[in-house]
């Protein structure tokens, strides 16, 4: 029984999207040692999509017809999701996506394991609204998911009365931030929310640290664990918003990191998009278990009833939605690079793939 | 003895021999029955599970979109900015507070009934509770204080608060209710402002009716939900095992281990043979419901849901009996043959056992044998020895035998002569039970009838024979009423007591008398109410042997009983008082209607005489007449004035009638009456409505015609001149139609009110009707001061006015006539006077005109378009262009869309601006419909025969021709003429079309659905029609506006919504149309957002006919 893993291991998103081949990898060991699914042990094939969507979609292809992989887990970006969404629709094949994205999505043929608005921007903006004030700087880079993330905030400001006092778009894997670093030293906001991707966070967070902005807090949306490996204290003292950190103070999470330092380096750490990597191949596992199949329409029924008692809590696939049940947390960046949680939802959130306040608030923008 | 043995021994053997395997094949074949059968059961249940947690998300995602649909409801917004004001400035006693409250409290209430929810509260950012219905401890609270802070309803308040999505409480006990409860919240917006949150709290019995439904499952199955709090598993509905668990039962995790519910409670599903929280061996499912936060186990005794097998298990096991004893049989036979020399000594032994102690074996053979014979031969002889003294003993043993026998039939006899007597005994009882008007069952001690009496027979419809043996619960009562009785009776009682038969026994079986109401059910189905009373049944050793009911047939007591209940509810419930007095006119009863309306409390009137309410307006010969009336006729009806206990003189109608015994005799009179001093009142207002609106008090159409006849036949006389206005409101139709009627009305006083005020009273203001009023100006009035009224009557229309506590706008267009000017009678003046307001209104309104000229060869123009467009149907002017729809994964033509255009003759295009509105307002827009569809389906049908046979053709549908009855024959009509494929026919509809008569217009869709026509919803994101109604469309294509795509632009908020809708319509499986595309940038865009369509003049402009061919 095989499994096809899409994910760039070259490129520009490799260091982003290896550790979740290792997450997988952890999963499938562990479904192994159980006895398989099915009583047959899991395959796993790795495609690199070399941080390009074409090439994705093609591995994906490859993968359902040559392969006859049962199931897909990959992706990062939007872009890579929405070719390789095409070909699973067309193959009636599965994808599992496992990082928190814009929304505005349910394809019959993809499971979404990651955080969409209401679970994470939504609430950690208020959060953020309500604990360092109304004046807001939005920095990201510059490509679907910020731009998205930022339409949204600007009508949360609407409705909060605050102020989005500045706003910057970086070139993706541009090093260059003295600009928006002046400008935001010029605005003085009273949080900078940045949704900034892959290697110019390190520019932006180093350089921050410099700055005579350096002392307004910043919470980000796309930077986690596995990003400040290297630099443990890059981001030290600022924020981030996921639904799983690798602190998370449950005896499940402790097992499950145990478990991956134990198998890939005691050096190595998890972040959410790992977690959601893991769980995804666990409710798969689940689903054809329960279901005695891999025939997509019957384990699709199946997989969409699992939950599960994840490391993060207990998570649920939701059948309406096909997106994850999760719990919401922020957490405040330490010296060694862990998080410590400062807020949680306590409680699983509904995904709401298509946030409706948002749709109904812009309509009336419209209307006047 | 000794060959019996050694059969007996080689038979052991044997057994042993082929006994072990079968039962070992008896025990395998045993397990994997078990096994299949429990897989079997064990799928039913995972179905009854899945079911279940269907029923249960269906049921939260109901509440979820109630709540979203109740946080949009503008009263709801602006009741809460209301509320929310007045609570901050002066707290829920001041009077502003009240006023608000009064405004929405009823609105709540309603959809509080109509939604089956228990509270509502409105709650502000600040989690300030400003409103509740029930007024419960937590009104008035703030959500942050400690008592409330942990709360359900303070945490989905937060929730709503912070995820902006409505959210579903956990279901848990909730202080300030006594009660469990869950509880719903969403986030109230107004346009652009987040506000607060309005919660509703679900009636518990609704909500533990969803998830407490045993459907499938059985005597002991049931359905358990549960929650973990903190090491404590905690049971949230009541177990069949332990009614009161709910809410009190709690287990501690480390106690179930390896058990369902743990595994629910962490988020684990399965399905198995386990054990349960009680130790018995169970079939469970179990699952973790997100959409409540709870685990569920679905279980099911082993017990019961192996049942059958027990009987397959029985079947079994006597063939492999049968089968055995066949086998033993056989080797008896081949035993026998080895056997033959040891059946002789068996054969000598019988004889020397029957006494003939002479016989000796004669055997030779084998050694063995051998020697068996000789010693049996002097064991014989010993034997023959000892017989002999032994003869004489048992001589004497027969002689005590034969008189102990003769003792016995002694006995036999007084027995027979009291079973006898028991006998008719029993006949006598047994007629006694067939005569008796009750119904008399009795039953064995498991409830199985022995006996069933000729009154039970007539009774319930059963013949005895039918029923004997069977059990009582099975045909003669209701399965709910046990259940529900072995409910009450488990508490009564304090012991657990099964719905079965036990219910009836319970009490009987400890000696205890019980007597209780039952519904029997007859065998056509129908049911009676009984009074049966139950007693149990002893032998003379005091051994309960079974029970016996009485049963006392109910229904006519209960119709009378029911009858004289609905006679007092009447007597309570009347609007019209009644009053019940003896003959000599005391008082003895009164209802509550009758102390409304005079005043008198019911205790302070009994024993009086009516006479305390006489008004004195009328001569005591009045009271004369009356009496006389009643004693001759019996009754007597008529308008009387009475007096109220506060003194005040009202009339009402009476009727009095006399109530007679048996012989005739009058005993009591009974008097009706009701407080006819409203109609009186209306009878006088009556009078006014000729000349007066009832509602603004202003004249009305009649007077005013009359008034302006007369000024102008004064200023005729005098030389005078005059000035008339004609007034229309904008927007009171929105007013009216989204705040009611009471609130338009209102909103008119309120402008009578204004317009009143700026006239002189001697000048004429009029409500024509509607929202039109009218202002005659009298007396020399100048231009400047015409224009000066008619400014500030503007002004103040456009002023913000209060209605129902809700900030209303509305605004005014006023057309002005004056004499001698623009017409010297009343049917010239009033025409001008409204040209002049329909060109303020076309003017954008909140405006005055004065008549002209001008004005009338402007709106001459429009009669004349209006004709020309009239010819031009006739003339047949139009004519089609087709814009062709390109799809972007094929980049290939695959549809047009059919633009209708106007050649008028000799002047050249019409604008479709121009035209298509004026033939909506008309009714052409008709039969030039009529014309379109049928050019374009033939047009269509021409470019099929060219080869272009999967060419769709997308019509524009008006809502005057969608609501239509003739619409559907009309388009089956023209496809069969054309014999297009009716899939080739795309009917495009607006969102506005739809949104005026929702169900009518889905009804409508449907049916084009079935002649096999797609539907695509032109123009969507323009009008209001939110998600959720959309998902109720049965379209197949969405239409993206234009003003969505025109703004596509790299870094607009356009971008975002394009991509939602694209997403959403994707999500429901539409097809998405772009229309207006026209840049590359935009085609790009669209093309990456994985629209399907696109047309616009990038692409191609709307083309002839005869051109489209060109691009196919």
């Amino acid at each position: 029984m095989t499994i096809g893993v899409l994910h760039s291991l070259s490129g520009t998103m490799a260091d982003s999207e290896r550790p979740l081949v290792d997450a997988l990898t952890l999963a499938m060991e562990e479904i192994n040692r159980q006895g398989g699914v099915l009583g047959r042990p899991l395959k796993m094939i790795v495609a690199d999509t070399q941080s390009n969507e074409k090439t994705a979609a093609l591995e994906a292809k490859r993968m359902l017809t040559h392969h006859k992989a049962v199931a897909l887990f990959g992706c990062w970006t939007s872009s890579c999701r929405k070719a390789v969404k095409e070909v699973v629709e067309q193959e009636k094949g599965l994808l599992f996506y496992p990082l928190q994205y814009e929304g505005m999505e349910q394809s019959p043929n993809i499971i979404y394991t990651g955080a969409v608005a209401n679970q994470q921007i939504v609430p950690a903006v208020n959060w953020a609204l309500e604990n360092f004030g109304k004046k807001i700087y939005l920095v990201g880079s510059d490509y679907v998911f910020p731009r998205s993330a930022h339409a949204l905030i600007r009508a949360m400001a609407q409705l909060q009365n605050a102020a989005i006092v500045g706003e910057y778009y970086l070139p993706l894997g541009s090093q260059n931030v003295d600009e928006v670093l002046s400008d935001i030293n010029h605005h003085k906001p009273d949080v900078v929310l940045n949704t900034i991707n892959g290697s110019s966070n390190h520019a932006f967070f180093s350089q921050y640290k410099q700055s005579s902005a350096s002392h307004i807090p910043v919470l980000a949306f796309s930077i986690a664990e596995a990003g400040l490996v290297n630099t443990p204290d890059l981001m030290t003292g600022h924020y981030a918003a996921w639904g799983y950190f690798q602190s998370v103070d449950r005896e499940e999470n402790r097992i499950f990191v145990a478990a991956f330092r134990d198998r890939f380096g005691s050096h190595r750490v998890v972040d959410d998009p790992m977690e959601a990597s893991y769980i995804g191949l666990k409710l798969w596992a689940q689903g054809v278990t329960e279901a005695k199949t891999t025939t997509p329409g019957i384990v699709d029924r199946a997989i969409l009833r699992q939950s599960t008692n994840a490391p993060q809590g207990i998570v649920s696939l939701d059948n309406s939605t096909r997106h994850l049940w999760r719990t919401v947390r922020i957490g405040r960046a330490q010296k060694s690079g862990q998080f410590s949680v400062v807020w949680t939802s306590e409680r699983t959130i509904r995904p709401e793939p298509f946030p409706n306040w948002f749709l109904s608030t812009t309509k009336s923008l419209r209307s006047k | 003895m000794t060959q019996r043995g050694i059969v007996w021994r080689l038979l052991l053997a044997l057994l042993i021999l082929v006994l072990a395997p079968v039962t070992l094949l008896d025990l395998v074949t045993q397990k994997a029955f078990h096994e299949i059968h429990a897989r079997t059961m064990l799928h039913n249940l995972i179905r009854i599970a899945d079911k279940k947690t269907d029923q249960i998300d269906a049921f939260v995602q109901e509440q979820l979109k109630d709540i979203r649909i109740l946080s949009h409801n503008p009263l709801i917004t602006d009741g809460y900015k209301r509320l929310n004001k007045a609570f901050m400035e002066g707290g829920p006693d001041s009077e502003a507070y009240r006023q608000a409250d009064l405004q929405l409290r009823p609105l709540m209430a309603q959809f509080l009934e109509e939604g089956g929810f228990y509270d509502a509260f409105l709650v502000s950012k600040s989690l300030q509770v400003v409103f509740t219905i029930k007024k419960e401890a937590d009104f008035g609270a703030n959500l942050h204080h400690s008592s409330f802070r942990n709360s359900e309803l303070a945490k989905v308040v937060i929730s709503a608060l912070s995820g902006l999505e409505p959210d579903f409480s956990q279901y848990t006990l909730y202080e300030p209710s006594q009660a469990p409860a869950a509880f719903i919240a969403a986030p109230i917006m107004d346009d652009d402002q987040l506000l607060g949150v309005v919660a509703l709290q679900i009636d518990t019995g609704r909500f533990r009716e969803v998830m407490l439904d045993y459907t499938g499952l059985g005597e002991t199955g049931e359905t358990v939900i549960v929650r973990r709090e903190n090491d404590q598993v905690l049971f949230l509905l009541p177990l069949k095992s332990d009614p009161d668990a709910a809410f009190n039962r709690r287990l501690p995790l480390s106690s179930l281990v390896g058990q369902p519910i743990l595994d629910a409670v962490l988020g684990r599903q399965g399905a198995a043979l386990s054990e349960d929280y009680r130790g018995h061996e169970v079939l469970a499912v179990w699952r973790y419901l997100p959409s409540v936060r709870l685990g569920m186990v679905v279980k099911i005794d082993a017990n019961e849901a192996l049942e059958e097998l027990s009987s397959l298990r029985d079947w079994q096991r006597s063939f492999l009996l049968g089968a055995l004893l066949s086998l033993l049989l056989i080797s008896l036979y081949m035993g026998r043959i080895i056997l033959i020399p040891i059946q002789h000594l068996t054969k000598v032994t019988d004889q020397l056992a029957h006494g003939d102690l002479n016989q000796r074996v004669s055997i030779f053979g084998a050694d063995e044998v051998k020697h068996l014979g000789d010693a049996f031969n002097s064991m014989a002889s010993k034997l023959q020895d000892a017989h002999d003294t032994l003869e004489s003993r048992i001589q004497e043993r027969t002689a005590e035998l034969k008189e102990s026998n003769l003792l016995l039939t002694e006995q036999m006899t007084i027995r027979e002569k009291v079973e006898q007597d028991l006998k008719e005994n029993i006949a006598l009882q047994r007629a006694i039970l067939q005569s008796a008007n009750v119904t008399i069952i009795s039953t064995d001690i498991l409830g199985m009838i022995l006996s069933f009496n000729a009154a039970a027979e007539k009774k319930l419809g059963y013949s005895a024979n039918e029923v004997i043996g069977k059990a009582t619960l099975m045909i003669i009562h209701d399965k709910e009423e046990i259940v529900e009785r072995a409910h009450a009776l488990s508490k009564e009682l304090g012991r657990t007591i099964q719905p079965g038969f036990e219910v009836f026994i319970a009490k009987a079986k400890d000696g205890q008398a019980d007597e209780n109401e039952w519904t029997f059910i007859r065998k056509d189905g129908s049911r009676f109410p009984v009074a049966l009373s139950v007693t149990a049944l002893f032998d003379d050793r005091g051994t309960l042997t079974g029970f016996m009911g009485i049963g006392q047939d109910l229904s006519e007591i209960k119709v009378t009983q029911e009858r004289l209940r609905m006679a007092e509810k009447v007597f309570v419930n009347a609007g019209e008082a009644i009053i019940i007095t003896d003959i000599d006119a005391k008082i003895i009863d009164v209802n509550p209607a009758y102390s409304a309306i005079t005043g008198y409390r019911r205790e302070e009137i009994l024993g009086l005489n009516p006479k305390v309410l006489k008004s004195g307006r009328h001569p005591p010969e009045f009271y004369q007449n009356m009496w006389q009336t009643i004693r001759e006729t019996g009754t007597w009806e008529g308008e009387i004035w009475d007096r109220r206990k506060n003194g005040e003189v009202y009339p009402k109608w009476l009727s009095i009638s006399s109530i007679r015994d048996k012989d005739g005799r009058a005993t009591h009179y009974v008097g009706i009456f009701m407080d006819i001093s409203r109609q009186k009142s209306t009878e006088e207002q009556l009078e006014r409505l000729a000349y007066y609106d009832p509602l603004t008090n202003l004249a009305n159409r009649a007077l005013f015609r009359e008034r302006l006849t007369h000024e102008l036949a004064q200023a005729q006389r005098n030389e005078g001149n005059l000035a008339i206005f004609f007034i229309d409101l904008d927007r009171f139709k929105y007013v009216n139609d989204t705040m009611g009627h009471a609130a338009g009305d209102e909103l008119l006083k309120i402008v009578a009110q204004k317009l009143r005020s700026r006239v002189r009273a001697s000048d004429t203001v009029a409500r024509m009707g509607g929202d039109e009023f009218t202002v005659i100006l009298t007396g020399a009035v100048r231009p400047e001061s015409i224009s000066r009224i008619a400014q500030e009557m503007l002004d103040d229309l456009r002023a913000p006015m209060e209605i129902q506590g809700v900030e209303v706008r509305i605004g005014g267009s006023i057309g002005i006539a004056t004499y001698p000017q623009d017409g010297t009678d009343y049917t010239t003046l009033t025409k001008h006077a409204d040209m002049a307001m329909y060109l303020a209104k076309e003017n954008g309104r909140n405006n005055y005109q004065f008549f002209s000229q001008e004005l009338q060869t402007r709106i001459f123009d429009r009669i004349t378009l209006e004709d020309e467009l009239h010819k031009a149907v006739i003339n047949q002017e139009f004519l089609l262009h087709y814009q062709p729809q390109y799809d972007l994964a094929s980049n290939r033509v695959v549809g047009v869309e059919a633009l209708v255009r106007w050649k008028q003759q000799g002047k050249g295009m019409v604008s479709p601006a121009t035209f298509i509105p004026l033939a909506e307002e008309t009714g052409l827009i008709l039969p030039m419909g009529e014309w379109i569809l049928e050019t374009a389906l033939r047009q269509t049908t021409l470019w099929h025969g060219q080869g272009a046979d999967h060419l769709r053709i997308a019509v524009n549908l008006s809502p005057k021709q969608f609501q239509q009855p003739t619409l559907l024959p009309l388009i089956g009509q023209l496809l069969e003429e054309t014999k297009l494929p009716p899939s080739a026919l795309e009917l495009e509809i607006t969102e506005s079309t739809l949104m005026g008569n929702l169900e009518e217009s889905i009804a409508i869709m449907k049916r084009l659905r079935e002649l096999g026509i797609a539907l695509a919803l032109d123009d969507f994101g323009t009008g209001y029609s939110s998600l959720g109604y959309l998902k109720r469309f049965p379209v197949n294509t969405l239409k993206i506006d234009q003003s969505f795509v025109r703004e596509l632009t790299c870094d607009s908020k356009d971008m975002v919504i394009v991509q939602a809708i694209i997403g959403l319509a994707h999500t429901m499986d539409l097809t998405v149309v772009a229309e207006g595309v026209e840049t590359p940038f935009q085609l790009e865009f669209l093309r990456e957002q994985g629209c399907d369509q696109v047309q616009g003049y990038l692409l191609s402009r709307p083309l002839a006919s005869q051109d489209v061919t060109k691009v196919l």
